[in-house]
């Protein structure tokens, strides 16, 4: 019995139409029987096959051959009259069928070529040997079964397309009565060439039946014939070493096959290569690449598994799992068994050994028993889309069969329930879901992923749900920065390099900032093969360029630049942070909320080092700054992010300062692509919003509101990672937070930045001064304050501080200005380098014109000084 | 749609005609053996004529001799002289007969009448001897008793050459009435004696005894003559009776003219024709062996230049006839055979066939049948000279297109043509070929036959 074809048959008993394509159809295949190995073709197997279905008719039809036998009781039963011969068993001077003419069977006639020895039936024109099978189909009392070989080329230049067609199509309306089958053999490789070739075809039905792959129920099923499996295999080789000179290690011949079986390609492949090798053993396999499948052939998948750095959660969930199913599969000969579910979900970042792992929990299946092969088929969830209707059905179809009796290992499944996918992402899940039921006792399927993005993916369809069970989840952390150095230690011995200890250290330190600073992109294991390959090549360019010794080892000096970088960066002092709020011009109450919160943060640490158990508050909360313009609230927020970086809570802390038009668009779905790419690059740091209210303004075409949607989805996905600052005026700050419920709760503090006084804007002016080295006499000084003042009673949108900030340039314009015009006046080549920077009152943009009297101010602001 | 398809197959022209030309070059090298075989035969076959001359010319010698021992010489020589011309006339004749066959009259003629100019030559020097002596004779007679006696000698001369040609020839079958006719001067010159006019008698005894002597000689010519006839016309019909029963059971051919291995039996494929020409041989052969005295010349020359070619003629068209017959039919069951054949490749398998009422020279048909229950009936007539009529009349069980039809009919005539056969265009036939069954009688295998020829 031939397992890849007996099996399928079996399960799909009792259909009008089988479609049948695979590797297999044109491959040999291996039985054994009466002490001997032999070889069978196609035909030879499905005959043997329906004969054991109780068949009682067996005809096949070739495009070169129209009706064939290979079994006496089928020609028997299909010849009306018993007529055994076949032309050209007689002399070409004899008739071929008659007798009784006055020169008795003499043919006085020769041929002008002769014929190719062929039975009639063999050479039966199109119309007439469809007519003949479908009197076959259409007998009840003798169950036939009609088998087209090359189905693609018979029915593709069939003569009459029409009559063709129309047989079929009654074939397919046969009664239920009518227990006869219709077998259909494509070359096509995969469904998607089966598609193509269903495309080009004249009959409808089969067309739909292609099409359809018998997912729907009814009277046909496509069936995949995959490559030899191991029992075959067996046979295979068995058979090589009867027949040929080739030297079999009987010892390793049960592994080899299990090898063979998992490479998923063709007996006939396999004898191809088989001649060219003397003897068949696990060496010689590998020097000729021929295992791909498994990595580690020597070592067994269970130890490879507790071989792995790092994954002690995950090994030991692994080992009861497989505990469970050694059991389970004890029961399995018991039909009512439950055959438990095994497709599971892995979620993590990258390069924390989801793919290594899937990989091995294959080969342990097989080696339970399982899974016939245990092979890892891999793919991302864009593998499995198409670009048109239909295609990603046959693509998520094409790789299960790649995976059937193995592992299929599916990479960032979740963007198929993305909404840019055009819909066609469904399809690949509808397809998947059902592959996921029906082929569950011979398939496993892995899911992997983001965390966040795996949990919203499989919620979104109750099928993945059920099929991913709890239980079956399985989350790979980052690694500890220890992992990672044994990790990157494993990578540099299994490379032969050696490292100083100085080396040692520093790239210790390299993978602590990383360690420190990743995100969800951080390639983990990954990045140590990147840094181990960097370090190797930079090691080589050091050994070339300055002659060193080939086997000398690593120092800090082939530590790439991006790392090296890693080993300056030092977190900022919290402290000095601190100092630095404390330095900006008034915020009295900005800053006591700010360092409030710092000295909230610093006790949670504390009390977490103090007592492990304590499940610390959430340190990082989104914030509302309210206050006009101009009052410090972008500075604070920038400060804010640095203070949160020192203290561990931000890995990055920078500031992405947006505005409405960066995060709404014109149409609908855009607002929430571009607010999600700023949370992107905020993610880590401070999204700071200001004039946040203009979010909830707009008009009936505005997506103000979805912008708004998106930004408070995200405040609750990153809330570890992100502090949103809202800014705005006060009155539409509370407008906005009123106007979403989820805002309100998660803007757990407003801070209010007041207007800054009249002698806090002199000595932001002043600061400026000083910072540029201007002299700012202090007549200048209260002018300026004067006009300050002014500019405040007369504006609507008084700046404060940015007021102050448009002064300061106007009044080194002017001075700029009137130096430049003295020189030019005076002759001089040189001024005096305090008149170069000296500010007059005539630089003070109204007070120039007005001469307003200045006492008063001046006095206040030089106290101040 | 119509199931009756009909076509004309044809041998080619020139094959029917290479066929024709073996044909005959087979019959004439067979006439050419038995020609051969005959030769033994011929041999000899005048030597019991030419003893039975020699025996009449001693008789004659001596009844002469009893005469005048002047005339008796003379007539002894002229005897020797005939009988050695007939001997060799009768040589050239056996000669001739043994080298060739034909045209057996026209050398005897030709020898005949050189044989003829030779014995005129003789006859006239006879004449002039008889006339020197009958000279010799007058110069001595003196007296009218010598004269009476010389008259009377002639005259008893005369009456014994008469008497020997009416006892030993046959006067009446080869020469009727001339023996009378000189009777008359017999008696006028025994009257002459009787009235003792010695000249009177010498002159007429002496004339009709010339005459009888060149009637002996004309007479011996004739025998010749008819011996020759007779002999080359019982040859003749010896050699036809030869060959019809050689041919009884002739070979078949094939269509290069080979011969085969195969025997055609020519009475029953010509019917009653080959009966009716053996009888007309036999007759001829049993007139010659037993009644051959009552032949004439022109009896003999009628068989050997109208009858016996006539009947030989009518043998070499039968012999050809049932040759083509026998060929014709085999042609019509490899037709069959191969319509066999191109049916079968369309899923027909063959339930019965055969000849009509199993006569060879009939039409041949064959039912098919298919795994769906439909039937095909072919038949192939016989037609005119080098062509055979295909009708194939279709009975299937789900109607077919006319297409399907003519694609069956095609696949026929490829196969057909495939074998060099050329088949005419396709007639669609509206009604049933005469003498055909009707559709419901096809099944009944019993009355099939019965049927089709009512």
């Amino acid at each position: 019995m031939i397992e890849r074809i007996n099996r399928p048959l079996e399960q799909n008993r009792g259909k009008r139409f089988y479609i049948l394509h695979g590797i297999g159809i044109e491959d040999l295949f291996f039985a054994y029987s009466n002490s001997n190995h032999f070889e069978l073709s196609i035909e030879n197997v499905i005959l043997g096959e329906l004969k054991n279905q109780g068949y009682q008719r067996v005809i096949f039809s070739s495009p070169h051959r129209s009706v064939y036998f290979l079994d006496i009781d089928s020609e028997e039963l299909s010849w009306p009259i018993k007529n055994g011969t076949r032309p050209n068993d007689h002399p070409d001077h004899q008739m071929q069928r008659l007798n009784g003419g006055p020169l008795a069977a003499m043919m006085l006639f020769k041929p002008a070529t002769k014929e190719n020895s062929r039975t009639p039936l063999e050479s039966m024109g199109d119309v007439v040997t469809i007519r003949f099978l479908d009197t076959i189909m259409k007998e009840e009392t003798i169950r036939s079964a009609v088998i087209f070989l090359q189905a693609e080329t018979s029915l593709n230049l069939f003569e009459s397309p029409r009559i063709l067609s129309g047989l079929i199509g009654e074939w397919a309306r046969l009664p239920s009565t009518n227990k006869n089958s219709c077998y259909l053999l494509f070359s096509a490789g995969n469904l998607d060439q089966l598609t193509k070739i269903a495309n080009g075809l004249a009959v409808p039905e089969l067309r739909s039946f292609i099409m359809d792959k018998g997912d729907k129920g009814g009277n046909h099923a496509t069936i995949h014939i995959g490559s030899p499996e191991h029992e075959e295999i067996n046979h295979l080789i068995n058979y090589v070493k009867e027949t040929t000179a080739i030297q079999v290690n009987p010892d390793e011949t049960d592994k080899i096959s299990h090898w063979m079986a998992a490479e998923g390609i063709s007996a006939r492949q396999w004898l191809e290569r088989f001649s060219s090798i003397p003897k068949m053993d696990m060496e010689t396999f590998r020097k000729q690449g021929w295992i791909k499948a498994f990595q580690d052939k020597d070592v067994r998948a269970e130890e490879r598994l507790n071989s792995l750095i790092g994954l002690h959660e995950i090994k030991n969930r692994i080992r009861e799992l497989t505990s469970w199913l050694l059991v389970t599969s004890e029961r399995k000969n018991n039909p009512k068994a439950h055959i438990p579910t095994l497709h599971m979900i892995f979620t993590g970042n990258p390069g924390t050994g989801k793919t290594t792992v899937a990989r091995i929990i294959g080969e342990i299946f097989h080696d339970i028993g399982i899974l016939r092969k245990g092979h890892l088929v891999e793919a991302k969830g864009s593998d499995l889309v198409a670009e048109h209707v239909g295609g990603t059905a046959l693509k998520t179809d094409n790789l299960v069969n790649q995976a059937i009796e193995g592992v299929l290992f599916i990479d960032e499944a979740y963007v198929l329930t993305e909404s840019d996918r055009g819909g066609f992402g469904q399809e690949a899940v509808d397809t998947l879901l059902s592959h996921l039921e029906n082929d569950r006792e011979k398939l496993v399927v892995i899911l992997a992923g983001y965390p966040e993005k795996m949990r919203r993916f499989i919620h979104s369809n109750p099928g993945l749900t059920r099929r991913f069970p709890e239980d079956n989840i399985f989350y790979f952390p980052d690694y500890t920065t220890q992992e990672l150095w044994e990790i990157l230690d494993q990578i540099l011995r299994n490379m032969g390099l050696a490292y100083t200890s100085e080396t040692d250290i520093a790239l210790k330190k390299v993978i602590d900032r990383l360690h420190i600073l990743r995100d969800e992109f951080f390639g983990n294991a990954g990045e140590m093969r990147n840094l181990a390959e960097s370090l190797d090549r930079r090691r080589a360019v050091r050994i070339q360029q300055k002659g060193e010794p080939f086997d000398i080892p690593l120092s800090v000096e082939d530590i790439p630049d991006k790392y090296r970088g890693l080993l300056t960066q030092a977190l900022p002092n919290p402290d000095t942070l601190l100092s630095e709020l404390n330095g900006l011009v008034g915020l009295k109450s900005v800053k006591d909320i700010i360092r409030n919160l710092v000295e909230r943060v610093q006790y949670e640490n504390l009390r977490s080092k103090v007592d492990p158990d304590y499940n610390p508050s959430p340190g990082l909360q989104h914030m509302v700054f309210e206050g006009n313009p101009g009052t410090g609230k972008t500075t604070v927020a920038r400060l804010l992010g640095k203070i949160y970086h020192s203290l561990g809570l931000l890995k990055k802390g920078h500031l992405v300062e947006v505005a409405r038009s960066d995060l709404v668009a014109g149409y609908i779905g855009q607002s929430a692509l571009k607010s999600k790419e700023k949370i992107k690059d905020a993610l880590d740091g401070v999204l700071f919003i200001d004039e946040a209210y203009s979010l909830n303004q707009g008009y009936g075409s505005d997506f103000g509101h979805e912008a708004i949607d998106t930004l408070v989805k995200t405040m609750e996905d990153y809330r570890n990672r992100l502090i949103v600052i809202t800014a705005g005026y006060p009155e539409q700050m509370t407008e906005l937070i009123a106007s979403n419920p989820g805002l309100s709760s998660r803007f757990g503090v407003k801070v209010h930045f007041p207007d800054f006084n009249i002698l806090e804007l002199g000595e932001i002016l002043m600061n400026f001064a000083q910072r540029e080295k201007y002299l700012l006499p202090p007549e200048v000084l209260e002018g300026a304050c004067q006009y300050l003042e002014y500019l405040r009673q007369v504006e609507d949108n008084f700046g404060n501080a940015r007021s102050v900030r448009n002064l300061f340039e106007e009044m080194k314009g002017a001075l700029a200005a009137r130096i430049m015009n003295t020189i030019m006046l005076e002759g001089k080549s040189t001024p005096d380098p305090d008149e170069l920077v000296r500010f007059s009152l005539d630089d003070i943009p109204i007070l120039a014109f007005q001469r307003i009297p200045v006492s008063g101010y001046i006095h206040s602001c030089q106290s101040r000084q | 749609m119509s199931g009756h398809k009909r076509a004309t197959i044809t041998i080619r022209e020139d094959e029917y005609r290479k066929l024709q030309e073996a044909e005959m070059k087979l019959r004439a090298e067979q006439k050419e053996r038995v020609d051969q075989e005959l030769k033994m035969y011929t041999n000899g076959i005048f030597t019991s004529a030419l003893a039975e001359m020699e025996q009449r010319q001693q008789y004659f010698e001596q009844v002469i001799s009893s005469l005048d021992s002047d005339l008796g010489n003379l007539e002894r020589e002229a005897a020797q002289t005939l009988f050695t011309q007939q001997a060799d006339f009768y040589q050239e004749i056996e000669e001739r007969m043994n080298d060739t066959w034909e045209n057996t009259t026209q050398f005897v003629d030709e020898v005949s009448q050189s044989f003829q100019n030779l014995l005129e030559i003789e006859h006239r020097h006879h004449q002039s001897q008889l006339g020197a002596i009958n000279q010799q004779l007058v110069h001595q007679q003196e007296n009218q008793q010598q004269k009476y006696f010389l008259a009377e000698t002639w005259f008893n001369c005369a009456v014994t050459l008469r008497d020997f040609i009416e006892d030993q020839y046959d006067f009446n079958r080869f020469m009727p009435g001339q023996t009378e006719k000189f009777d008359n001067e017999l008696t006028l010159a025994y009257d002459n004696l009787q009235q003792d006019m010695p000249e009177a008698a010498f002159v007429s005894s002496q004339q009709v005894y010339l005459r009888f002597s060149a009637l002996r000689l004309e007479i011996e010519k004739v025998m010749s003559e008819w011996q020759v006839l007779f002999h080359s016309t019982y040859r003749t019909a010896r050699k036809l009776y030869k060959l019809a029963k050689e041919n009884r059971e002739c070979p078949a051919i094939d269509l290069n003219g080979n011969e085969l291995s195969f025997s055609i039996d020519l009475k029953k494929w010509a019917g009653g024709k080959y009966v009716t020409l053996i009888r007309q041989i036999n007759e001829i052969n049993s007139i010659l062996r037993n009644d051959a005295h009552r032949l004439t010349i022109q009896d003999l020359k009628n068989y050997l230049q109208e009858v016996l070619p006539q009947l030989e003629k009518e043998l070499d068209n039968l012999i050809h006839q049932a040759r083509w017959e026998v060929v014709n039919s085999q042609i019509r069951i490899n037709i069959a055979d191969l319509a066999l054949q191109a049916l079968e490749k369309q899923g027909f398998v063959m339930n019965e066939g055969g000849y009509v009422n199993n006569d060879m020279s009939k039409t041949y048909f064959a039912s098919m049948r298919n795994i769906e229950g439909s039937e095909v009936v072919i038949y192939v007539d016989p037609g005119r000279k080098n062509t055979n009529a295909l009708v194939i009349d279709s009975k299937d069980k789900v109607p077919r297109t006319e297409h399907e039809l003519r694609k069956r009919f095609q696949e026929i005539s490829q196969t057909l043509h495939q074998y060099g056969l050329k088949v005419g265009p396709m007639e669609v036939e509206s009604t049933p070929i005469p003498g055909a069954v009707e559709k419901s009688t096809v099944k009944q295998t019993d009355e099939r036959h019965h049927i089709l020829y009512r």
